[in-house]
């Protein structure tokens, strides 16, 4: 492909299909500047393999797989750093290993949505279908069965309903204790 | 029965199956329950749409900056992506390195097996075994020039013919060795598995018929045996004939047995041949402390047929090459492959003497004054009697294992389970090996059964071997101490069959030496040879006898034989001298 037609592509899809990405990626890394670069790498990513000439036959689910990918090397990236941290004699003399990224509450609090409540399996299923995946599709993307993404979504939807309605009676929702990176991605 | 979440969700998604679909909407309208979880599900459903699509996020000028930001790096990209040759690498890395490991792998392929790859020894052996399987498979007729040439001490050469005819499905072989001029030298026929004759007209101008048997076949190496004159090399290739089993000469598997099965201990090369063929030869070397053997077998290069196979020894002192060309390897259709020639031939069988399974009646005793060796009949060596004295008194005939060492004067025998058994003689130790190869071929291996039979068996053996070895015509004109060494053996062994016999526990006939017997040695060991086949077959039960008692008197009354007529014969010799 020359090089109007795959900035053309790439840009037509980061337009639809980019803020989702974006979402999803928030929910995923916690942090909106990781994910800003997790996205502009996978669209990069796109933008190589178009011009390379390989055959890519779903966009939007290339770049959510991409994203994932991005994703996932963040998580590990994360994961040697705090082991680096904690095997240092350094450390000692610090007072508390802060969290990294430190930024997750902002976006469980403004989060309208409620989603804080879900786990990251659950969550990602339900993002996917909110942007009209069939469930097949969803479980070829994340590696799942069908089935198991219907027990998801069902869960996923549970929750969200027993969320609203404590929030309606005036109570916190119950906040599930989910741990920096997540289990899913690890 | 309600209907569970993950249910109602797929049925609002659309997921179910049809069946599934129709029985969910059935319930649904009955169940009042079930239809308000649904409800609730969809509401709960269009507000997260809802909050989805009024989330604020990303920010309103995310958007624009983000795609300013894209574009940016993508044009980066694109300037690195137009100078860099990677693309093209990528595009291009399959097919040429596709196209590299075809031409490496064609390459090898032609180097380990065109022309003039490196021959592998036993690549070759095998293509050759398989090509010889798919000829003698069927009848076939081969044809050989023996060649026999001494290259030191003198330069000597005995030519001859060989000819084998061989048909493996029906047992049917024969082969003839003849002169230059025609005449049969040795000669084999076995007109089916049940009957053999065998022709050595150096040994008696009769053809024998003899008992059925099957042999281990052994190396070519053995064509040493004898000694390394190229008579004695003739008289060994004849026994290497009667050993083969009766198959046709193969090369293959002269030369695995000589150079190991899998072809380590050969070396193989190109040559050409004298017609300027391409041929293979294939080069295999045996070194012992006396000799070195050389085995060289050549074949067609391309198809592999067998062309010529020769074995070189090599001493100091002597060297002899014995050589056998192909003249002609022919399958022939078994229509075709005359009878006649599995018999044998009508002017050399005047007289088949046949050694089984009737006993050899005796001969008339002939007049002591009267008697004289004739005239042409080669005398025995008081040697050879000498070291077969020492190799019994050892028990080397019985097959009991024996070191042979020399030593100052002389050699030295030593039976190795019984270190005190030592036994000295003044011969050279090259003599006495080659009597030990000598009685080695054919000899029953002890150990293989154990009990009473066996060891009469091989004493039965012993003696037969004796009776072959010195035949009277032979051993008249021995010294007298040659004479008790050879009444010694043989009272050595007709009393241990003996004391076997009474260890079966039946009755033998009492008294020794009652009768005179045949006095003539020849004729006597025939008679030996017979009663022996006769104590074989009555050992191993297989014989037509059914009183055991009455074989028993039968056998002891040969064994009498045996004695008196070997008595006869020493005492007619005495008269003689005197």
């Amino acid at each position: 492909m020359n090089q109007e037609d795959a900035t053309r592509t790439a840009n037509d899809l980061f337009e639809s299909w980019g803020p989702f990405l974006l979402r999803y990626a928030v929910r995923m890394t916690r942090s909106f500047e990781v994910a800003d670069d997790v996205v502009q790498e996978a669209f990069l990513a796109l933008f190589r393999d178009l011009r390379e000439g390989k055959r890519i036959d779903n966009l939007k689910a290339w770049t959510l797989g991409a994203v994932r990918n991005q994703v996932r090397k963040h998580a590990r990236y994360l994961r040697c750093q705090a082991e680096e941290l904690e095997s240092s004699d350094a450390l000692d003399l610090m007072p508390a290993r802060p969290r990294w990224p430190d930024v997750a509450a902002d976006f469980d609090d403004d989060a309208p949505l409620g989603l804080s409540v879900l786990s990251c399996r659950e969550e990602e299923v339900l993002l996917l279908r909110l942007q009209s995946f069939k469930y097949r599709e969803i479980a070829g993307k994340l590696g799942i069965g069908t089935k198991s993404v219907c027990t998801l979504l069902a869960r996923a939807v549970k929750k969200l309903q027993i969320a609203s309605r404590s929030a309606r009676n005036g109570e916190l929702a119950r906040k599930p204790v989910r741990s920096e990176v997540p289990d899913a991605l690890q | 029965m309600h209907c569970s979440d993950e249910q109602l969700l797929a049925h609002l998604d659309g997921e179910l199956s049809a069946f599934s679909s129709r029985r969910v909407e059935r319930h649904l309208k009955s169940c009042w329950r079930c239809r308000t979880r649904r409800n609730a599900c969809e509401q709960e459903i269009q507000r997260l749409t809802i909050a989805v699509d009024e989330w604020p996020f990303p920010p309103p000028g995310w958007n624009r900056d983000a795609a300013q930001r894209l574009n940016r790096r993508l044009r980066e990209c694109e300037s690195g992506f137009a100078s860099s040759p990677v693309p093209y690498i990528r595009r291009f890395a399959f097919p040429v390195s596709a196209a590299a490991l075809l031409l490496c792998l064609s390459g090898w392929f032609l180097w380990t097996r065109g022309p003039h790859a490196r021959l592998r020894p036993a690549e070759v052996i095998a293509q050759v075994s398989s090509v010889e399987r798919t000829i003698y498979v069927q009848p076939v007729q081969q044809t050989f020039s023996v060649e026999i040439a001494e290259i030191r001490p003198a330069r000597q050469t005995v030519n001859a013919k060989l000819q084998i005819w061989s048909d493996r499905d029906s047992g049917r072989f024969a082969s003839r060795l003849s002169a230059p001029g025609g005449a049969l030298k040795h000669a084999l026929w076995r007109p089916a598995s049940d009957a053999e004759f065998v022709y050595r007209p150096a040994v008696t101008a009769e053809v024998l018929k003899q008992r059925p048997h099957r042999e281990e076949t052994v190396s070519l190496e053995s064509l040493a045996d004898f000694g390394l004159d190229p008579a004695e090399l003739e008289r060994a290739f004849m026994h290497w004939l009667e050993s083969r089993s009766w198959n046709p000469i193969s090369f293959a598997s002269d030369i695995s047995r000589f150079a190991a099965e899998d072809g380590s201990l050969a070396t193989a090369e190109r040559i050409r041949g004298q017609d300027g063929a391409p041929m293979i030869r294939i080069t295999a070397q045996r070194r012992s402390r006396k000799m070195v053997a050389v085995l060289t077998v050549e074949v067609d290069s391309r198809s592999y047929w067998p062309r010529l196979q020769a074995i070189r020894f090599e001493t100091p002192q002597r060297a002899i090459e014995f050589r056998l060309a192909a003249t002609s390897i022919q399958p022939v259709r078994r229509t075709e492959m005359a009878a006649s020639v599995f018999h044998p031939e009508p002017n050399v069988a005047r007289e088949i003497r046949t050694v089984r399974p009737v006993l050899p009646r005796h001969e008339a005793p002939a007049d002591p004054s009267t008697y004289e060796r004739p005239a042409g009949v080669l005398a025995i060596d008081p040697r050879a009697v000498e070291a077969r004295f020492v190799l019994h008194q050892a028990g080397a005939c019985l097959g009991e294992s024996v070191r042979v060492s020399e030593e100052t004067g002389g050699t030295r025998v030593v039976r190795l389970d019984n270190e005190a058994a030592s036994y000295r003689c003044e011969l050279g130790l090259d003599y006495l090996l080659s009597a030990l190869s000598d009685l080695r071929r054919g000899q029953p291996v002890p150990g293989d059964a154990a009990g009473t039979r066996t060891v009469a068996l091989r004493h039965a053996w012993a003696m037969r071997r004796l009776g072959e070895d010195f035949p009277a015509l032979r051993i008249a004109d021995l010294p007298p101490n040659s004479w008790q060494m050879l009444e010694t053996m043989l009272r050595d062994h007709t009393s241990a069959v003996r004391r076997e016999l009474d260890g079966l526990g039946l009755q033998r006939s009492a008294g020794s030496m009652r009768r005179p017997g045949n006095p003539a040695w020849r004729a006597s060991a025939t008679v030996l040879f017979g009663t022996l086949t006769h104590l074989n077959e009555l050992l191993l039960g297989d014989s037509a006898v059914n009183d055991p008692a009455l074989s028993v008197a039968a056998i002891n009354r040969r064994l009498d034989d045996i004695l008196g007529s070997f008595a006869l014969e020493s005492g007619r010799r005495n008269t003689a001298i005197r």
